[in-house]
């Protein structure tokens, strides 16, 4: 059964069409990588998951249930910007938290000290949110999140600002949820997180789902196409001279990269090169990087350049 | 979905703890009753008191009788010495000392002394020799008003007495003519009760109306702030995510009325403990309590529809606002709808009764104030009270409804302040 499954769902801010009738299902159990670029509809997409929004149009299904018929306790959510009572006490504030996804106090209390462990802040329950160093700050919003052990998790950019200790940490702690059976949905800009965490991820652009489906496979269909080259004598090489053949070409002293144009041949690349009269010493087709093909693919589609916060 | 009252409760519990742990709260709760007790108490106290010492005022007679007869007159004293106004004229009867300007002294040398200060004042007398009397004051401070009072009585005193004197009565005759009588007011209640007046009688309408008009206004504003430290913190969104809108903006008004309740409470309770503790200085003022239990009542009504009718509308400015300054131009129009009918005190204490105080009593915005210091002056039909309440529940539960709309929009809003008709427009939606 899909976690989320949307169908039709559509929004509009006056005359703004932020999120276009859109349909996309997120399986179960899972790293689900929603991607695009500012302004794209992500951050609106995400709100009517969270039912802070309501759709204009379409309907959102939650493991088959009609969204709204859906108790808060199965959702979490750490929003892009971030915030937490500052005046209250660590725990005080994991507490109440806990209490509005549905927690008993008893057991609020229980998750609020094992969370605080887990992330290794457990002397800090009786201090203000006040006193903890930003990084702190995050893991506090992290608990938040997840504590009350939701279906489904949406965090958004959860590793910016964190020290690569910390990255590492976040990381393990979200393997832990999805082996408890929690579906996370991660947005982010950051594509080698998306390439080490997320199974399958979907793309949005000016508000429509531009790309969608497994990361193996969109790497694999993509990685046909991009070339790698090494050689001894390429000072000389310029960009057009490749201009029919790729539609992207990065030059480098002694090696490039190329993403060749579908009607063209990754043959004809090595055949143009060696034309040139530049020494090949090594000529490979790579995987394309989820970094490559988010750039290829949002402007392939357009960007919305600097699109409205909502 | 339905209303969830445990969020509503998670989020009272959480305004309510967060507010009353505060030291502000601690010391608020001390300081305020201390500070209020001063505001009422010392003018006057300070206006019974001799504050300086007297003035000393120059007679200048031109009359040839009436020099010594003021300086030497003794003006009966007041009945009942023991209540304020007693006290008041009591301390007005020393507000000066008079002395007869030395013979052939210029009037001009004397203005002279005055000027730099070499004299308090001067009093001149003049007249036409027989039963008429002419007096100017000369000074420096003319803005005494215990110093005139002082004056008129002494010159009236000693006006009668030459008066008398030509119209040859015995002096002796002419002392038993003094002595003063004065007004005691007593209240008539429903069914012809009566009980003594006083002070108190005066004192409890504009405490009531004192009372919902502080409560409001901190704890109106105290709501506005927390709505706008929520937002620019953003950790709304993640609250809003788990609760709607509706709850978080009901759950931060009962919260923070809770913790205003208990405050007042706290003050209720000290201030009978006081009453209970020292009856002496308090009864002998009363005959029976000048509080009624309708009035406490109206009082609890009257709070609980007023403060959501206002908070909603500070929690709406809060929500549409995204900082203090903001805020100011906003709140000004609200803080009207209390200020006029709390400047309107004494018209409407006088005139309880007239068409434009029943109006006011009426209508949703001023009715809370208006309504009870009416009820503290005069027995209001029931119907008025009942119309009153009515309509300030209907008004309480449009704006709390519209509020809730521009809170449920204004909430997530960051950046640019919205105009008013964009806020009419999220009214709408």
């Amino acid at each position: 059964m899909e976690a989320l499954s949307y169908r039709g769902v559509q929004k509009n801010f006056g005359d703004v069409k932020a999120v276009k009738p859109l349909d996309l299902d997120i399986p179960q159990g899972k790293i689900f990588g929603l991607l695009g670029p500012n302004g794209a509809g992500k951050s609106t997409l995400i709100r009517m998951t969270m039912g802070i929004f309501l759709p204009d149009g379409g309907d959102i299904s939650v493991f088959g249930q009609p969204r709204d018929q859906v108790a808060s306790a199965a959702f979490g959510y750490l929003p892009e910007d971030r915030g937490l009572y500052t005046k209250m006490k660590v725990g005080e504030l994991l507490r109440f938290f806990a209490s509005l996804r549905g927690l008993s106090s008893a057991e609020a209390g229980r998750r609020a000290t094992e969370g605080l462990r887990r992330v290794g802040l457990e002397k800090w329950e009786n201090h203000k949110v006040d006193d903890l160093s930003k990084g702190m700050q995050q893991k506090i919003q992290l608990l938040v999140a997840i504590q009350h052990r939701p279906k489904i998790a949406v965090l958004d950019e959860p590793f910016t600002g964190l020290d690569p200790v910390n990255v590492e940490l976040f990381m393990e702690v979200l393997d832990e949820i999805i082996a408890q059976g929690t579906t996370v949905v991660l947005s982010t800009h950051q594509m080698e997180q998306v390439e080490k965490l997320c199974h399958a991820i979907a793309l949005i652009n000016k508000g429509q789902v531009v790309l969608k489906g497994n990361v193996a496979d969109i790497r694999r269909d993509y990685g046909s196409r991009a070339v790698s080259v090494a050689f001894a004598d390429g000072a000389k090489l310029q960009e057009s001279q490749f201009a029919d053949l790729a539609e992207k070409v990065i030059l480098m002293p002694n090696e490039a990269r190329f993403v060749v144009r579908p009607e063209a041949h990754a043959g004809k690349v090595l055949k143009r090169l060696l034309e040139l009269g530049v020494k090949v010493s090594r000529f490979e087709e790579a995987q394309a990087s989820m970094h490559d093909i988010f750039v290829q693919v949002v402007s392939a589609s357009g960007a919305e350049g600097d699109g409205h916060a909502n | 979905m339905r209303t969830n009252w445990g969020n509503i409760y998670a989020v009272v519990r959480r305004e309510f703890l967060d507010r009353v742990r505060k030291k502000s709260f601690l010391v608020s709760t001390l300081i305020t009753p201390v500070v209020f007790g001063a505001l009422m108490i010392l003018p006057g106290l300070l206006s019974v008191m001799q504050t300086g010492k007297p003035t000393q005022v120059l007679v200048v007679d031109k009359t040839g009788w009436a020099g010594p007869a003021v300086v030497a007159a003794a003006p009966a004293p007041r009945p009942a010495g023991n209540s304020l106004e007693g006290k008041a004229e009591e301390s007005a009867m020393k507000a000066a000392t008079l002395k007869m300007a030395p013979a052939g002294e210029d009037l001009e040398a004397i203005k002279r002394d005055i000027g730099d200060g070499k004299v308090d004042g001067a009093l001149l007398l003049e007249g036409d020799g027989k039963t008429e009397l002419k007096a100017t004051y000369f000074g420096q401070n003319i803005s005494n008003p215990q110093l005139f009072q002082f004056l008129d009585s002494r010159l009236n005193v000693a006006l009668v007495e030459h008066r008398l004197d030509k119209l040859g009565l015995d002096r002796a005759i002419a002392d038993k003519l003094k002595g003063r009588v004065e007004v005691d007011p007593v209240k008539v209640e429903k069914g012809g009760k009566t009980r003594k007046g006083s002070i108190m009688d005066f004192v409890v309408p504009i405490a009531l109306a004192l009372v919902i008009y502080m409560m409001i206004l901190m704890y109106g504003t105290a709501i506005m702030n927390g709505v706008l430290e929520e937002k620019n913190s953003k950790v709304v969104e993640v609250i809003i995510s788990a609760v709607r809108p509706f709850e978080l903006m009901m759950g931060k008004i009962v919260g923070i009325a809770s913790v205003g309740l208990l405050q007042y409470g706290i003050w209720f309770v000290a201030g009978a403990a006081v009453f209970m503790a020292n009856p002496m200085n308090f009864q002998s003022h009363m005959d029976g309590s000048p509080v009624k239990l309708l009035q406490l009542v109206l009082l609890v009504l009257y709070f609980l529809l007023g403060f959501i009718f206002y908070s909603s509308l500070y929690a709406a400015i809060g929500a549409a606002c995204t900082s203090q300054q903001e805020t100011q131009q906003w709140q000004m129009p609200i803080a009207f709808g209390l200020i006029v009918p709390f400047m309107l005190m004494m018209p409407t204490l006088m005139t309880p009764n007239a068409s434009w105080v029943v109006a006011l009593s009426l209508f949703p915005v001023t009715s809370p104030i208006t309504m009870l210091l009416r009820v503290g002056a005069v027995e209001v039909p029931l119907w008025q009270i009942a119309a009153s309440l009515g309509l300030l529940a209907l008004g309480t539960v449009c704006v709390a409804w519209a509020a809730a709309k521009v809170y449920r929009v204004g909430i997530l809003m960051t950046g640019k302040r919205p105009s008013i008709p964009e806020i009419l427009r999220w009214i709408r939606q």
